[in-house]
């Protein structure tokens, strides 16, 4: 009896970790295209305007974010264009007064369903010049100033509409862990490990219940 | 033979459970050195022949294609990378053209390790030979996984050997290996360590029969067939090699003295025999077959630990060699020139049992391993008392060479790690990692029990399940923190 107490009060202090853990609300990725953001990358003038070429924006975005900097004094106002096929699809802007680091640009409407070979396009007024982190371009994934293409790539992620807990984001999970496992996985990845870890509790509780007694 | 106890077989399902779940939530290629290793089961099993190194860095078109087509080298050590996610590019791997499955050869940092642990992945590969590649991955990290569940089985019974006067106490040993979860991330992936794991666990229990049970044809047999497995799995297994030595040598000595000339005879020549003959054949194989060399290098770095054993590296000394080793493992005495900018045995040893997965880029932040560090202590210092306890009951009477065997077996392999890793730095690199550590997981799971054992007979089961419901916790959450890192 005293070793199924004992364990069964570290198994609650473990779940209510778990749960307090899973439970913590914070802007969640929708994805991003992995470019490395490593060094200063793309330098935006007033008036100018760099686009992220041929980018994957995964659905549920409802955000987009750069690593940026203003070099000048504090960033002036930001206007953030997705552009598929020559159409605008969605638009968003930051007001003045962001500092280096992630800047987030919230766009209208939200990208529901994913959307490949997107222009992500930033563009400023000023004052000052705006830099973009991100890392040398390896494929025809460019950044373009002004439509000259560089041999630069900017790092943009895409996040989802405001503040999710782990539970919020488990079907997501559920359907991301499955991709790119091959076709014998495929959607029951997630699935599976969970089966995994409720097992190994059942059979963990009934070994040491039943084995350990003095 | 005495009977497999129940318990065995269900911490070895445990284990099988954990790394199953671990090699369900790594992505392909994720587990380190996953690639390199990979590539050496798909030369072997698409060529018969095992890889050599040839100056050549890209593996067959067939796994450079899926290393492109799931971003690994955009993801592999950037934790805000994430591997591709969303339903179009899934769409974008499937029916990919069909391209070669042989490259030239290489296996880049795994080419020169010994071939069993390929030749055993081989088998899935083929079986897999349907599907994909990504697809042949998901089986042959189930062989692994396997391995792991054969660990925790053999940690068990090393245990049970070792500890006969508290059966309890295995079941918590046991537990506390088949939840580890750094032990569960390597075994989960198409990983050498995994068949290393094993391996070491085999040796402790074949070396711990032998010392309590004495050496004839059997424990000898049994002895070096665990030897013959570990030498020919991974390289670094050749650190347990002074201490397997030393036990035959103990139990030979005890065996002459009495009346068990003829078996302990035996048991020697097949202890020393069988691993010999095996170390033999493939020495031979290498360099007349294969024309590879004759000791191959390690599966991290491509350092010779034989080499480095046998000769001193041109631009280092015997003195460095030693303070590096020294600092790796102890605290730095006042002579010694400073190797190492922060604590070793903290950032390797202690934070990496902790957890450190991925290719070393899915981290806890410092205030958990800092946690975590007290908690190691704390099992430390109570394995002691429960050490000290045991003493009193006149548990290690007449145990003295058994003991002086498991000390060499870890020194061995510490030293091993310690002399590859300073050659590692002479050339630029990191050697050191916890999982080198796996081949003692079961002295691990005995200073577990230990730990539990220092509250005696009545509460000592309490806290064994305490220890257990901690380690379920530990795998639980670092399972959760790299689904967080990869997939959210």
């Amino acid at each position: 009896m005293r070793v199924a107490i004992a364990l069964g009060l570290t198994l609650v202090a473990v779940l209510v970790g778990v749960v307090a853990a899973l439970s913590a609300e914070r802007p969640r990725l929708a994805g991003t295209n992995n470019v490395f953001d490593s060094f200063p990358s793309v330098e935006i003038a007033p008036g100018q305007e760099a686009c992220a070429r041929h980018e994957l924006v995964p659905g549920d975005t409802a955000e987009v974010r750069v690593h940026a900097e203003p070099p000048d004094g504090a960033g002036g106002p930001i206007t953030v264009r997705l552009v598929q096929g020559g159409r605008e699809i969605a638009r968003g802007s930051r007001p003045a007064g962001w500092g280096e680091g992630s800047l987030e640009v919230p766009i209208q409407p939200g990208i529901a369903a994913t959307q490949p070979d997107v222009d992500v396009c930033f563009a400023h007024e000023g004052p000052g010049r705006i830099i973009l982190w991100g890392y040398g371009a390896v494929d025809e994934r460019r950044t373009a100033l002004d439509g000259q293409e560089l041999g630069e790539r900017v790092r943009v992620s895409y996040l989802r509409p405001g503040r999710e807990s782990g539970w919020d984001l488990l079907a997501a999970v559920a359907r991301r862990m499955g991709v790119g496992r091959g076709s014998w996985i495929d959607g029951w990845a997630f699935y599976g490990w969970l089966a995994t870890v409720v097992g190994a509790l059942a059979v963990v509780i009934r070994l040491t219940v039943r084995e350990l007694h003095a | 033979m005495r009977r497999l106890p129940r318990a065995a077989w269900l911490c070895a399902l445990v284990g099988g459970l954990s790394a199953l779940g671990w090699s369900l939530l790594t992505p392909p290629f994720h587990v380190p050195d996953e690639v390199a290793h990979v590539a050496y089961v798909q030369h072997l099993a698409e060529t018969a022949e095992l890889p050599k190194l040839n100056g050549q860095l890209e593996y067959s078109p067939e796994e450079q294609q899926a290393l492109t087509v799931t971003e690994f080298y955009l993801v592999v050590g950037a934790p805000t990378a994430r591997p591709p996610w969303t339903r179009w590019q899934q769409r974008g791997m499937v029916n990919l053209r069909e391209v070669p499955k042989v490259g030239t050869g290489t296996a880049q940092s795994a080419t020169n390790n010994p071939p069993l642990y390929y030749a055993l992945e081989a088998v899935p590969y083929w079986l897999g030979r349907g599907g994909s590649l990504l697809d042949r991955l998901v089986l042959m990290r189930l062989l692994s996984v396997l391995m792991a569940a054969g660990t925790a089985l053999t940690v068990f019974l090393f245990l049970r050997e070792v500890m006969p006067a508290a059966p309890w106490a295995w079941t918590v040993g046991g537990l506390a290996v088949a939840l580890q979860p750094l032990f569960g991330f390597v075994s989960s992936g198409v990983q050498p360590d995994a068949l290393l794991a094993l391996a070491g666990s085999l040796v402790l229990l074949a070396t711990a029969r032998v010392m309590r049970h004495g050496l004839d044809a059997r424990s000898g047999a049994a002895l070096g067939i665990a030897t013959a497995v570990g030498a020919l799995s991974k390289l670094a297994f050749l650190g347990l090699v002074p201490g397997i030595a030393l036990a035959v040598a103990l139990a030979l000595r005890r065996a002459l003295a009495g009346r068990r000339r003829v078996q302990g005879l035996r048991g020697a020549a097949l202890a020393l025999g069988i691993p010999a003959a095996a170390v033999a054949v493939y020495a031979l194989a290498s360099v007349l077959v294969w024309d590879r060399p004759l000791f191959g290098a390690d599966s991290t770095t491509g350092t010779n630990p034989a080499k480095v054993a046998a000769t001193e590296v041109a631009t280092g000394s015997q003195s460095g060699r030693l303070s590096y080793i020294w600092q790796l493992y102890l605290p730095r005495l006042p002579f010694m020139d400073d190797q190492f900018t922060a604590s070793p045995i903290r950032e390797i040893w202690v934070n990496g049992f902790i957890g450190r997965f991925g290719w070393l880029d899915t981290t806890w932040s410092a205030g958990v391993y800092r946690a975590g560090g007290v908690v190691l202590l704390g099992i430390a210092l109570l394995a002691a008392v429960g050490a000290f306890r045991a003493a009193r009951r006149g548990a290690f009477a007449g145990r003295l060479g058994e003991l002086c065997v498991y000390a060499t077996l870890v020194v061995g392999l510490l030293l091993l790690i310690g002399a590859a890793g300073y050659s590692a730095r002479l050339t630029g690199g990191t050697f050191e990692q916890a999982r080198y550590l796996v081949p003692l997981m079961g002295l691990y799971a005995g200073i577990v029990a230990l730990a539990a054992r220092a509250f005696g007979s009545r509460w000592g089961p309490v806290a064994g399940a305490i220890l257990i419901g901690v380690a379920f916790g530990h795998d639980l959450f670092a399972q959760l923190l790299t689904v967080g890192r990869f997939w959210a």
